[in-house]
């Protein structure tokens, strides 16, 4: 017997939607077919199970699951599965529940939820494992339910933005640091950059390159974090960016940039923005990330605030460009661009110092010219150690 | 800004990549481009795509946003597509 289970499907979401399931009952699932449909608050997404068998819907879609539980089984033989099915009935177990403190809430009662203001405490104490749409109209239909007129209901994705910055400031015990970064030579090579191969390189995609490019000499900076504050380290540095077009927030995945050439890298950013836009993401754009950036490049921002998305254990925060007045070697004054990185890392990790060298080896490539060319050389160029 | 949407004109045109780039008129020339203007970021380009599409009442693909790399371009993609002359 296999079970299947739902996979983490973003930095952002602790649970997802099983919409339906793609075959019924006891249906024979091939190997590789899509077995089921999950939804995020960002993305709609395929179940695949590469190995098939005879299907068991632990969970009766729609449903509310969280990440990790087992929603249904594949046996090898109709006996195999006929003789699961009568241990549980023998055993008077329960129907099978994804998670256990907090009950199932269908979507189309989250919707109701959300439309009526009622708020997870009142569904709780419904006592119900499995809450439908008609519990939750039997309680606006009671007295005191709230109103949703003069108040702002979150959407689902700012629910789920919700929920995990949340966990985030409740189980990170997060640090920070900050370091300015002068900005001329990346602007000229930006230039450059363009006026050679028509692309769109700024800030940020050089940013990413740059900082998967450290993956090798601070391999904590993208290691994932347990509960109990060990760490799994990263085979290659999957960068997860922030993009917000005014369609909600979205951290999609620029996967292994140390590798992939700087033209790719902007090309894969330009297409997560379309993609966001249009409210295109799949669930694989947004899964993987072990380090992410958070831009906040807007013009006179000077910083923003970053926040660990669990379980990653930092993320950097990249200001607007400023410019500021110098001293010239000629002694004359001129005009000097620079902007700030801010760094938010888990502390149980990472202390001051491996911050700040990390922050500081940022900073030298982002100012060497000829260390920054050699990243966007279009073989993907890495960093030397 | 034009006066209807799907009712452009060349001035609205130019006064929409000026005012999303944030440049000065003058500024916004056929040639110029990510390589000319500091202004042109990924970002602010995505932004001026969604304010032209907003303003024209087009839509434009995926590979015609990817193969605009001046005004110039900007200009005869959103010729081909009838809506500006």
């Amino acid at each position: 017997m296999l079970d299947i289970t739902v996979p983490k499907l973003n930095t952002v979401d602790v649970s997802c939607t099983l919409v339906e399931w793609l075959f019924g009952e006891g249906d024979v699932v091939p190997p590789d077919a899509p077995v089921a449909v999950l939804e995020t608050s960002k993305a709609a997404q395929d179940l695949i199970c590469d190995q098939g068998g005879i299907l068991h819907c632990a969970v009766e879609a729609p449903a509310e699951c969280q990440l990790g539980a087992v929603i249904g089984h594949l046996f090898e033989s109709d006996d195999e599965r006929g003789k699961f099915i009568s241990a549980r009935a023998e055993g008077g177990a329960a129907p099978e529940l994804p998670g256990d403190a907090e009950p199932v809430v269908t979507q189309p009662a989250r919707d109701l939820m959300a439309r009526h203001g009622i708020t997870s405490e009142r569904i709780r104490m419904l006592g119900k494992k499995v809450v439908k749409s008609t519990d939750v109209e039997r309680l606006i239909e009671e007295p005191g339910a709230r109103s949703s007129a003069g108040e702002h209901l979150p959407s689902r994705a700012q629910r789920a933005v919700a929920e995990v910055v949340t966990r985030a400031h409740r189980t990170i015990p997060a640090a920070f640091s900050l370091i300015k970064i002068h900005a001329a030579d990346a602007l000229a090579l930006r230039a450059a950059l363009a006026d050679q191969d028509g692309v769109v390189i700024g800030l940020p995609e050089l940013l990413v390159k740059c900082v998967a490019s450290c993956h090798e000499a601070f391999p904590l900076f993208f290691a994932l974090v347990r509960d109990d504050g060990s760490a799994v380290l990263s085979p290659r540095a999957d960068v997860g960016v922030t993009v917000d077009v005014g369609t909600g927030l979205y951290i999609p995945v620029v996967e292994d940039a140390a590798r992939v050439p700087i033209q790719q890298v902007a090309s894969t950013m330009m297409q997560f923005r379309i993609k966001a836009l249009r409210g295109q993401f799949e669930a694989a754009d947004l899964a993987g990330a072990n380090v992410a950036i958070s831009l906040h490049d807007d013009p006179g921002i000077v910083l923003a605030q970053p926040l660990i998305f669990p379980p990653l254990a930092c993320m950097l925060a990249l200001g607007a460009v400023q410019d500021e007045l110098c001293l010239a070697d000629s002694g004359g004054v001129q005009v000097r661009p620079y902007f700030h990185l801010g760094l938010a890392y888990d502390h149980r990790i990472i202390n001051g110092r491996e911050a700040a060298l990390f922050l500081r080896e940022i900073k030298d490539i982002f100012e060497s010219r000829g260390v920054l060319s050699g990243l966007c050389e279009k073989d993907g160029g890495r960093h030397a150690e | 800004m034009p006066s209807e949407p799907g009712q452009p004109t060349a001035a609205g045109f130019r006064e929409i990549v000026a005012t999303v780039l944030e440049l000065d008129l003058a500024e916004v020339v056929d040639a110029a481009g990510p390589a000319t203007l500091s202004n042109w970021t990924s970002r602010k380009y995505i932004e001026l795509v969604v304010a032209l599409e907003d303003a024209y009442g087009v839509s434009l693909s995926a590979s015609e946003i990817f193969g605009i790399r001046s005004v110039a371009d900007l200009h005869e993609t959103l010729r081909r597509r009838g809506v500006v002359s």
